[in-house]
């Protein structure tokens, strides 16, 4: 009954519960979209920097790790095992990294140059699909090189061009090659890929002195995120000579990015919820005032003063709680639209593109943060009601009787 | 129809209101032992201190000074809480306006009484619906209180007041909004509750139609009694209704 009291009281005045109702829709919509948003925002970006940077899981040696001398490999037969035995693994491609300085006709940069095996390779990082002009590796030409465009365009190089490479080989002697642009690559600029030139492992391999089975790195894919953790324990503790690091760790701004996302819904929620409490305690406070004589004349004649509390907690509890389905349904519909057909931001790709995203968004929002929502909008109309209800406690009786 | 141990005793009730800067004394030294079964007027000009006593009675108000007995249990120190469910389980009442939750129908009205005492659901709105046949309302079980007249709603009140099995029941001026034939209406109900089931009534009113029906009535004046009486009045045949 009191619950049936307290729902039949919110539509009393049907137009001030409403205008409250309609705010908490709003509010918990627009969180939901612009979490959506800087969720997927995100999420494009961390996938980015997996598929054309971090994998899930780098394998160095450990000297490498600290100083990146292509001198310092291992035998990367031991780890290919045991990444084969693995039903968690989803590929993995071993490289070799050359710090090399480039020279064209017009122009010396510095660069990195990966060798890779063309199709473990595309397993990891789709390098493939980037290809833009020319083609992919094949046997007919010697030391072929994939470069970027923006690469190709710094050194005023173009498709087919000549570049000299200089490096150091294992032992640490300069040895130089002659590589030719067989395709140039459109990759996001901004987080160093762009500086990389992919050529096949073996004829690196050869210029660089090193065995058949010697890598400098191996990125791994795994079937899911999840196992990424689990499966970063056992090579560390299987391999314990290398340094295994999760794509967290190998690119802290991938974590950053998650974090902030939490920090922004953070700071939306408190803002959200600061304005809520304002928002009810002012419309309960109204609604309780209207009904002095009533709630009294119930003190009167024998409701105690819990179960009046109550009645006033249950019925905020009620007018901030029917707006959350609402707007969690508006919410998260948007979202669902523009997952199916992308939120274009061409008007600022180009700044975008610039920070490794993609101009088309496809928000998205985890289970988690709709909890997140709902269970503050929830505790902001339980804070929010206390102090009407402790204003209804006090209430005397007396008073509220006989003031007519 | 009177036992020999008074259902209420008021042993020298002083009230001084404080709250303005002349202290006002509502009562003043005020003695009375009503019996059960008793329909006793309280009447007095305007300030003479009927409401306040009611109040005191009812455990609504502290007095200043003295001491309310109900059934013999001293009720003057219990605290507010203890009140609370003191009132609930012992006093009816039924106030001039403000009786009824405005969201709920008579008969959700006269349960609520009920569910706060904890009486189960089939016996609640059996016993809620007798009473409303009582009141002569059996036909409007399900109209809100803003569907109902200014004297339907006090019957319903009365029959409100009757749902928790009171000891007795105080009503201030519980005719004092309604027009007169609503206020016999209502005076009619009470008087036939009164003689069917020994409902012990007290009412205050300064209308001489309404309290000629009074078997006793006490006037007071300026916080004091100024004459106790017992009338054989003008009670009339009920018209025989048949109360649970
Ligand atoms: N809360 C209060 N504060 C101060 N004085 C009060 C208060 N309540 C009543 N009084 C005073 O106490 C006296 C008695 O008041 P009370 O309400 O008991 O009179 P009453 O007989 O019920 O009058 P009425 O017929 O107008 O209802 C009056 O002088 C009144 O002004
Ligand atoms: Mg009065």
């Amino acid at each position: 009954m009191l619950i049936k009291i307290a729902w039949r009281n919110i539509w009393r005045n049907p137009l001030r519960s409403l205008v409250l109702i309609a705010a908490i829709v709003i509010g918990v919509w627009a969180l939901i979209f612009i979490n959506g948003l800087s969720s997927g925002m995100v999420d494009g970006y961390i996938s980015n920097a997996i598929s054309n940077r971090t994998a899930h899981i780098q394998v160095h040696s450990l000297q490498f790790e600290r100083d990146n001398e292509i001198s310092h490999c291992y035998n990367g037969i031991p780890v290919e095992d045991f990444l084969n035995q693995s039903n968690k693994v989803q590929s993995y491609s071993p490289r070799i990294i050359v710090n090399s300085m480039m020279l064209a006709s017009q122009s010396t940069l510095g660069a990195t140059i990966i060798g890779i095996d063309s199709i473990a390779e595309d397993s990891v990082n789709p390098y493939k699909s980037k290809i833009t002009e020319g083609k992919s590796f094949d046997s007919s030409i010697k030391y072929p090189i994939l470069i970027s465009e923006y690469l190709a365009d710094k050194m005023k190089v173009k498709l087919h061009s000549k570049l000299i490479g200089n490096f150091q080989n294992k032992d640490g002697d300069i040895v130089a090659a002659k590589f030719r642009v067989i395709g140039l690559l459109n990759v996001a600029k901004g987080d160093g890929q762009e500086m990389n030139i992919l050529t096949p492992i073996d004829g690196l391999r050869s210029l660089t002195g090193f065995e058949d089975t010697e890598v400098n790195e191996m990125a791994i894919l795994m079937k899911d995120v999840e196992f990424i953790s689990e499966f970063q324990q056992q090579l560390s503790e299987r391999f314990t000579s290398l340094s295994i690091k999760n794509y967290k760790e190998i690119a802290p701004d991938i974590n950053l990015m998650g974090i902030q996302i939490y920090l922004g819904l953070t700071v939306m929620l408190v803002i959200f919820m600061m304005a809520l409490i304002f928002g009810i305690i002012n419309t309960m406070l109204m609604a309780v005032l209207e009904r002095y004589n009533e709630l009294g004349m119930l003190m009167a004649v024998g409701m105690n003063k819990t179960k009046l509390f109550l009645m006033i907690v249950l019925e905020t509890i009620f007018i901030s709680i029917v707006g959350l389905p609402i707007g969690i349904l508006m919410g998260s519909t948007t979202i669902y639209i523009y997952q199916q057909k992308g939120l274009q931001l061409d008007r600022w790709a180009k700044g975008l593109e610039e920070f490794g995203m993609t101009s088309v968004l496809y928000p998205q929002l985890s289970l988690t943060i709709y909890g997140i929502i709902a269970v503050s909008v929830f505790i902001t109309a339980l804070v929010a009601a206390l102090y009407p209800a402790r204003k209804v406690i006090n209430i005397n009786p007396i008073d509220a009787i006989n003031k007519l | 129809m009177k036992t020999d141990q008074p259902l209420i005793q008021a042993l020298g009730i002083h009230k001084t209101y404080n709250h303005s800067h002349v202290p006002v004394q509502a009562l003043d030294d005020v003695s009375i032992d009503i019996h059960k079964g008793e329909f006793t007027a309280i009447v007095g000009p305007s300030g003479s201190g009927k409401s306040t006593l009611l109040n005191i009675i009812g455990g609504l108000d502290h007095a200043s000074r003295g001491k309310i007995l109900i059934g013999g249990q001293d009720i003057s120190n219990l605290s507010d809480s203890d009140l609370i469910d003191f009132r609930k389980n012992n006093i009816g009442f039924v106030f001039q306006s403000f009786n009824l939750i405005p969201v709920l129908t008579a008969i959700e009205n006269i349960e609520f009484i009920m569910l706060l005492q904890g009486t189960s659901k089939a016996k609640r709105s059996k016993r809620a619906i007798e009473l409303l046949n009582a009141v002569g309302l059996g036909d409007k079980l399900h109209s809100r209180p803003n569907q109902l007249s200014g004297g339907q709603q006090q019957r319903v009140a009365v029959a409100r007041a009757l749902a928790s099995k009171p000891a007795f029941i105080l009503a201030d001026e519980p005719t004092a909004s309604l027009d007169s034939q609503s206020a016999n209406n209502l005076l009619d109900i009470m008087q036939e509750l009164n003689q069917l089931e020994q409902t012990t009534f007290i009412f205050s009113t300064h209308d001489p139609r309404v309290m000629d029906r009074a078997e006793r009535i006490i006037h007071l004046v300026d916080g004091n009694i100024e004459k106790d009486s017992y009338t054989n009045g003008n009670i009339k045949q009920p018209t025989l209704k048949q109360l649970p």
